[in-house]
């Protein structure tokens, strides 16, 4: 008679779960029936340049960091997750619609500047047709709602999607999200109680300052108000101000100078797996 | 007597004819479950955490035959549209319920996040160059276009309405119940005003008819499906009788070994 660790075989099945949001995600119900999808599972070692990417990246964007932070703490604490990454190309309107959702009067307009002016953004490449990127939503619900009905914490996440992207996972699609599962216990990716104590009172506090000033404000009818940063406000007045912050795009121009080095480091070989196909 | 001392109840419920006591029996089923689907939507994640998806829950026959009779508008407005508008009108009418589902902020309230997914630019200028804005306001009172939507619209807004449409067919499996999203049902209802405040709508048709209803289509399906059959029965029936009279009080017809 075999004798298993529960909670060894419990993380050891992540990659089935993962297995089977895959199998969910290609049989979803599409509005355009045309989506082409791909999807890879990634784990173990394999998490290491993604987190690394993500580590560059949560220099300047704190949801990016929440997410980095706990992706790290729970593969350094033994715990990793599966991450299940699900791309779709949205950049070919290939219906001839015409809808108008995208802005232009027909699809060939569409895909004529597409083609032209396909870039990146700072979550997903684009442009993307609308339908195809609503059909993209629906595959990746599926994905996760999956992952639920397995009682498998998971969150649908753009940040582990753009660090994939960024190295090179899933060539060819426009839109990449990836889907954090796991590891086997309650509230992984939600409360996240490996972020405890990483953040003060006070780091909360100044994010909370810093995204709605208007709770904080006093009486508006000055046209001034002042800021209630500290208990007894009215002893000392704060003001909002505002102006461009040279500071903050030179640190974004040098993240995205490190992250280059990063991708060089590890792109050749992700990229390998897809010329061998 | 106490609230249940006369608990009891005894319902039929069959899916024909059509409308008859029975068949809404098994209608108000499918609205629990449809119900049950929009919650579901709503519970979807969203970028952001912010909700933006309102949602309508439309049935009764003369709602459907209007809401079908607009997919069959639009199906003459694009050659692509025609035949599968058409099939699809069908579906809506022989549906138990429609579920909307739109974005309130897909055209005027943006995510500001610059993902990059309509413009492919690590800003929002896309979606901001093509509105009439102040500020990164939007002013959506010129409704005028000649397109069915109007665009363009924030596409990280139109990806979390696919999360919502996407919960409410994964709770609609869950229960048994036939659903598919379906563009057609989304433009028609948007145009009739439902979902009101949304730039952008999604149908879902639920049934829980014997036969899924938006599945195996034959061809010509908006001239041979199961109402013009049944139709068309009646009409190839009645008329034959016409031209056989006898008084059966006193004489019926045999074969010849009856005699």
């Amino acid at each position: 008679m075999a004798r298993l660790d529960g909670k060894q075989a419990a993380q050891e099945y992540l990659i089935e779960v993962a297995k089977s949001m895959v199998q969910a995600v290609y049989k979803a119900p599409l509005t355009t029936g045309r989506l082409s999808i791909q999807t890879e599972i990634i784990s173990g070692d394999d998490l290491v340049p993604i987190i690394e990417v993500m580590g560059k990246l949560a220099q300047v964007s704190q949801f990016i960091l929440w997410d980095y932070m706990a992706l790290k703490e729970n593969c350094e604490a033994g715990n990793p997750p599966v991450l299940v990454l699900i791309g779709a190309d949205g950049t070919v309107s290939d219906m001839a619609w015409n809808c108008g959702a995208c802005g232009f009067p027909t699809c060939k307009e569409f895909n004529a500047y597409a083609k032209e002016n396909r870039g990146q953004g700072l979550a997903s490449e684009g442009p993307n047709c609308n339908w195809k990127v609503l059909d993209a939503g629906i595959i990746c619900d599926w994905a996760a709602a999956t992952a639920w009905q397995h009682n498998v914490d998971n969150r649908v996440q753009g940040s582990t999607g753009s660090a994939a992207a960024t190295l090179g996972y899933l060539p060819g699609c426009s839109r990449i999200l990836g889907i954090s599962l796991g590891p086997c216990k309650e509230l992984v990716w939600y409360s996240r109680d490996v972020m405890n104590r990483k953040f003060s009172y006070e780091d909360y506090i100044n994010t909370m300052f810093r995204t709605i000033p208007t709770n904080f404000m006093t009486f508006a009818g000055g046209g001034k108000p002042a800021m209630k940063t500290i208990d007894k406000w009215w002893e000392e007045n704060t003001y909002l101000s505002w102006g461009t912050e040279e500071a903050a795009e030179e640190r974004l121009y040098e993240v995205i100078m490190e992250i280059s080095e990063i991708v060089d480091k590890y792109g050749p070989q992700i990229a390998a797996k897809y010329k061998n196909k | 007597m106490n609230k249940h001392d006369d608990f009891q109840g005894r319902e039929y419920i069959y899916e024909y004819p059509p409308y008859s006591p029975q068949d809404l029996r098994r209608r108000e089923g499918t609205l629990i479950a449809a119900r049950l689907m929009t919650n579901a939507a709503l519970t979807a994640p969203f970028a952001g955490g912010v909700s933006h998806v309102e949602a309508e829950l439309v049935y009764g026959e003369d709602a459907q035959e209007q809401i079908a009779q607009k997919i069959e508008e639009l199906a003459y407005t694009n050659k692509v549209w025609e035949e599968m508008f058409k099939y699809e009108a069908v579906m809506i009418r022989e549906s138990d319920a429609l579920i909307f589902l739109g974005s309130r902020m897909a055209a005027d309230n943006a995510l500001d996040a610059g993902c990059g997914m309509c413009g492919g630019k690590p800003d929002c200028s896309y979606f901001y160059d093509r509105k009439n804005s102040k500020y990164g306001l939007v002013d959506k009172t010129d409704r005028r276009t000649e397109t069915v939507i109007k665009g363009p619209l924030c596409s990280a807004r139109v990806n979390d309405l696919g999360f919502a449409v996407g919960s409410a067919l994964w709770m609609a499996t869950r229960l048994l119940v036939d659903a598919r999203p379906f563009a057609s049902i989304g433009m028609a209802g948007q145009k009739l005003g439902y979902c009101k405040n949304s730039g952008m709508v999604i149908g879902i048709p639920v049934a829980t008819l014997s036969k899924n209803p938006y599945v195996d289509i034959n061809p010509d399906y908006h001239l041979i499906n199961m109402t013009k059959v049944l139709e068309n029965s009646r009409k190839q029936y009645i008329t034959p009788r016409t031209v056989t009279t006898f008084d059966y009080r006193k004489w019926i017809p045999k074969r010849q070994e009856e005699k």
